[in-house]
This record gives structure tokens, sequence and C-alpha cells, in this order.
């Protein structure tokens, strides 16, 4: 996986993608997080549910413009599985630029995964970089028309 | 040109990729059929699979006519053996690249004449000094830095009340031993002669040794504020490079070392920089470091995540130059849209530099002033060379070109000299021109008869 490009709509699913409840970072992260938990490579939810928050107190996941990546790597995790809200309503998320968070990306992935996680991160942001993306899967009835914008506009 | 590259691990990749696109001939020798296949596949290159230092496979690639080699797998001695052996068949040129230049130092110039490479590059060299160098950078003035940080070219202001003023350049005699390259007033630039005059508001180009400069800096009365707090955060050679690189301009480091071993040697092989111990990343030893406070938060570990996050928690704490490290040029843009005021990537350095051999031939730029108007390059005088043997006066370079510094490779490792006029070249003296664009190919000219 090293060196060819990276498929990043190959790690998107339909079932990994929501529309979240109204309510604060915690809320979103915890709701997020339980999804991830039921895929069958998180074999230990509580433990990637802490490693998250852990996460998320060494500094905000949310890289501004309006998007948030919280993300880990654990040993309990076998292969990456990205999770995808939605939260039309903002979310206050302590983003770098302080603007509230609408798209969150949950990364889990195995703690084996070093190098490659920056890959998925640097597509994630190059998607969301992508001209009018934020406000097309804003818009898209989930989850079949947002996961097909996903994968239209995946680098 | 015709350009053989040997390795095609992501530097050779990459520099095939620019290269083919800019219209050279490449082709690329890897014993790695997967890489062979990406090859000819996604870029514009003859490929070869096969292993770049055997003669036959070398023949094959048809080294022979090349214009230049460029031997940049990720192992040394395939990059010299190859590039001999390349040279030797008769390729015009070769660059090689090594892992740590400390190991070949005292060496360059017996490498040089046996392994016959042009140029010696090392990623994590090239990466540490440009780390330095943005460390460096204060809005105030611009600056570079030649031949591995030992030379280095400001821009100064001359203010009223100057020593500078009221007499012609030939009775100024500054503090500091530097030399005045350059002046730009009024929008133009041009070198001056032993009768020029300042006059306020003049930026003048001083060139000399990092300590020569800050002199001639505080004797011209123009103190500016250097980054004095700065954290270098990780255990890798890029990090031990910078930092020493940094110590040769006066700056003292505070390092966050992630790896015991490695912070054991930098303890010892660093003279001014305090060396710390640390787990991981752990905030609250970021909180006791002041990390937010300080001018320049560097983090240059071998781990592309630990070097965001880390340089995401300095930004996080207040510092606002965070300068990470980063393995693959890609990331680049994206790491300077999520917060960090600088990426840094070898790779790209690298190819960079051998970009600029190309395009310069045999003279080569180093940095370019004035919207190109003046510019420094160097070039290094072989056997053969008409002047060999002659004093700087004698070997009359063309006017608006100077000689700013020369690299003198001696028996026990190379000097760096700040010439005068009686100063005699030698074989295999790297010497660093300044000089305007108007007289670039006369200096050529001047160099190859």
């Amino acid at each position: 996986m090293k060196s060819g490009p990276l498929d990043l709509s190959s790690l998107f699913h339909e079932g990994a993608v929501v529309d979240l409840r109204p309510g604060d970072k915690e809320g979103a992260l915890r709701e997020l997080c339980a999804i991830t938990a039921e895929s069958p490579r998180v074999r230990d939810g509580a433990a990637f549910c802490r490693a998250i928050f852990e996460r998320e107190k060494l500094v905000s996941t949310g890289i501004g413009i309006g998007v948030a990546i919280p993300h880990v790597k654990i040993p309990s995790v076998e292969d990456y599985v990205i999770t995808v809200g939605r939260a039309a309503h903002g979310i206050d998320f302590d983003a770098i630029d302080g603007l509230p968070v609408r798209l969150i990306f949950m990364i889990a992935a195995s703690d084996q995964q070093t190098s490659e996680f920056v890959r998925v991160l640097a597509a994630i942001v190059k998607l969301i970089k992508t001209p009018g993306i934020q406000a097309r899967l804003l818009e898209a009835a989930m989850p079949a028309d947002f996961c097909a914008v996903l994968r239209e506009a995946c680098p | 040109m015709n350009i053989l590259i040997i390795g095609m691990g992501e530097v050779g990749y990459h520099v095939a990729k620019v290269l083919s696109e800019a219209k050279h001939s490449v082709t690329v020798v890897d014993p790695d059929p997967a890489k062979i296949r990406r090859a000819s596949e996604v870029l514009d290159v003859q490929s070869l699979l096969g292993d770049g230092t055997l003669p036959r496979v070398l023949d094959e690639a048809d080294a022979s006519s090349m214009d230049l080699i460029l031997a940049v797998t990720d192992d040394d001695r395939t990059n010299m053996l190859s590039c001999l052996l390349a040279r030797r068949m008769g390729a015009a040129q070769g660059i090689v690249r090594v892992k740590d230049l400390d190991d070949y130092r005292n060496y360059r110039t017996l490498l040089r004449r046996n392994i016959l490479f042009d140029e010696i590059l090392s990623l994590e060299g090239l990466a540490a000094e440009e780390i330095a160098k943005v460390v460096r950078r204060n809005q105030a003035v611009s600056l570079e830095n030649f031949l591995e940080g030992h030379v280095t070219l400001r821009v100064l202001r001359v203010k009223e009340k100057s020593p500078m003023l009221g007499k012609p350049l030939r009775d100024i005699h500054p503090k500091g031993n530097v030399l005045i390259v350059a002046v730009r007033r009024e929008g133009s630039t041009m070198i001056p002669g032993g009768d020029h005059h300042f006059l306020v508001d003049d930026d003048i180009y001083v060139l000399g040794r990092p300590a020569s400069v800050e002199q001639f800096e505080a004797w011209v009365g123009h103190h500016r504020g250097r980054a004095r707090n700065v954290i270098i955060y990780g255990g890798s050679r890029v990090a031990f490079h910078a930092a020493r690189s940094l110590e040769r301009h006066g700056v003292k480091i505070r390092m966050m070392v992630d790896d015991r071993a490695a912070s054991e040697e930098f303890a010892e092989r660093l003279e001014h920089s305090t060396v710390l111990l640390v787990d991981g990343i752990d905030i609250e030893a970021f909180r006791e470091e002041h990390v937010g406070n300080a001018d320049a938060f560097v983090a240059a570990s071998d781990v592309d995540e630990r070097n965001l996050l880390s340089c995401q928690i300095a930004a996080k704490l207040g510092c606002e130059r965070t300068i990470a490290l980063v393995s693959s040029s890609d990331y680049v843009d994206i790491y300077e849209e999520i917060g960090i005021a600088r990426a840094v990537s070898p790779r790209l350095l690298c190819s960079d530099a051998i970009m600029k051999r190309v395009q310069a031939g045999k003279l080569q730029q180093l940095a370019a002033f004035d919207e190109g108007r003046a510019k420094v390059c160097t070039v290094t005088l072989s056997k053969g060379s008409p002047l060999l043997g002659k004093s700087l006066v004698e070997a009359k370079f063309p006017k608006d070109c100077l000689v700013g510094a020369i690299q003198r490779q001696g028996e026990r490792g190379s000097e760096v000299l700040i010439p005068k006029g009686d100063d005699v070249l030698e074989e295999d003296d790297e010497l660093i021109l300044f000089m305007l664009s108007t007289v670039e190919q006369r200096v050529f000219e001047h160099l190859s008869h």
C-alpha cells in the first residue's frame, strides 16, 4: 500500500455514515465511537473510545474549515475503519480556527499502520479541500447519496 | 539532457518525474520489478530492470552516452559504485546521494577524484540546512546560507549615522572579515567597486562566516532580534544536524529527544544545546518546557505522525513558528493547510537540488535575488581549469562578479576562506560567486576556457 496511490473511497461504507444527533463534542465522539466499535475490525470498543478521548485531550483534531478527524492507532484494531458523522447544526470542537465542525471523519487504525496514517489524513484533507465538496456532502441525502459524493470526489 | 537514474525509491521517482516532465531523456534502473513497472506505466522514461552496480546493466542503459548519472538509491555503496562505473564508461557528470555527509566530510576530495562525482548530496543534510534557514529567517532580513552553513549572506539597510557613510568603500574597514558583495539602491542592484559611496537606505548584501557577519552587524549598529529560544523535537539525524548548524550561528537549542541512545549521543556531541529525554509526546513535558513561548518549534523525529502532532500541540500552546519534517513530498501543502507553519520534505529538497544542477550546467545556481537580477552560484575548479595557480586578481573575473568565499579541501578536511585579492586558487576549490545575471554567460565562459 505504501507506494501505490491510496484508494480512500474503499475505506468508506454506507453503514458508517451518519447524521449525528444534536449535541456537543463529547456526544458526537461517543456516538461515532459506538458505530466504529460495531466493526469486527475493532476488537475492544471501550479501549478504542478511551483512546479517542485521550488523543483529543492532547490537542483537538478539529483541523479547521469545519472538519475534524479524530483518530487513534491501537493494537486492538486490526485495520482501518472510517466512520463519518455529519452535523448540520455545527459543533464546537475547539478546532484550530475556532469554527464549528460540521463533518467528522473518525479513523481507527492498527498500531502497525504508522506511516500510512498520515497518508489517510492527507487524502481526507485533499478531499475536503475540493471546491464545493463540503456543501455537497452537507446537502446529500443520507447515506447513499453522501457515499456517492464521497466516492466521486475521492482523490 | 540524457540522464540516467539509479534507484527508483521516492527520491528517484520524484526526480525522474520532474526531469521527464521537463523533456529530458530519462532512463531509470532498479532491481525491483514493481518499481520498474510503476515507472514505465506512469512516467515518460526508459526503464530497465537490473542492478545498477553491474557493468552489464549500465551498458544496457547506455551509460556511456549519458550527460548525467544520478545515483540515488538509499544505499551509499551502491550509489558510489554505480556512479564510478558509469563515469568510467563515459557519463559526463555524476551526483551521488549518501545518508550522512558527516561520514565523508574529510574525504570529499579523495572521493570526488576517485568516485568521479560532481556532487554529493544527503537528504538529511539538505533537510537540516533548510530547517536551520527557516528557524533563522527573520522578517526583517533575508538571508541565505552556503557551504553547509559555513558562509552566510545577509541584507542590511544602511541607516543614518552608519560608519559606512561618508567615505568610499576602499576606506571602510569594517569589523569582522566580511565582503560587501552588492548594493541595491532604488530598485537596481550593483556590485560596488572600491570607490563606491554608500547612501542612507541602501540595502547592502554582506557575505562572510556567520560569526563575522554578526560582528559586522553589531559594528554598523544593526541589532535585530534573533531566534534564541528554539526547541527541536526528535532523535533523527536531521534533528542532530539542524541543531549543530544552528549552534554554529550562536543559537542555543533545547532538544526533546524521544530515543535514549540518540539523546545520549546528542548530549555528548552538541556543545551548546540542552538535551532532554522525553517519552513519546507528553503534553505536560511540552508545558513544562514552555513550548508555547518558543521562537520556533521544530519536529524532526523519524515518525511523520509524531512530527505532525507535536507541531499541532506546540501551535496550540502558542508557538507561531512550527516546522515539521515530513517524509513524503505529497504532504507538504497539506501540512501547511492544517496549521503547520512550514513542512520540510528532504526528498523534495533533494530533487530541487538536483534540478538546480541540471538547469545550471557547470555553474550551479544557489540563490537568486531581486527577481533574478543578481545570483549566487557555485563552481568547483577541476584539474585543467585555466584559473589554477592564479591569484584572484590575476584570475580577472568579469566585472560585476565577485568571489565571495572559497571552500578548500585540506589534508584534514575542508576550510572556508573569505578571499582577498592575493589568495591563489587551487584544484578542487569550491567557489561561491556573487554576480549580476547580465554577466552570467561571461563568467561561465571565463571558467571554461
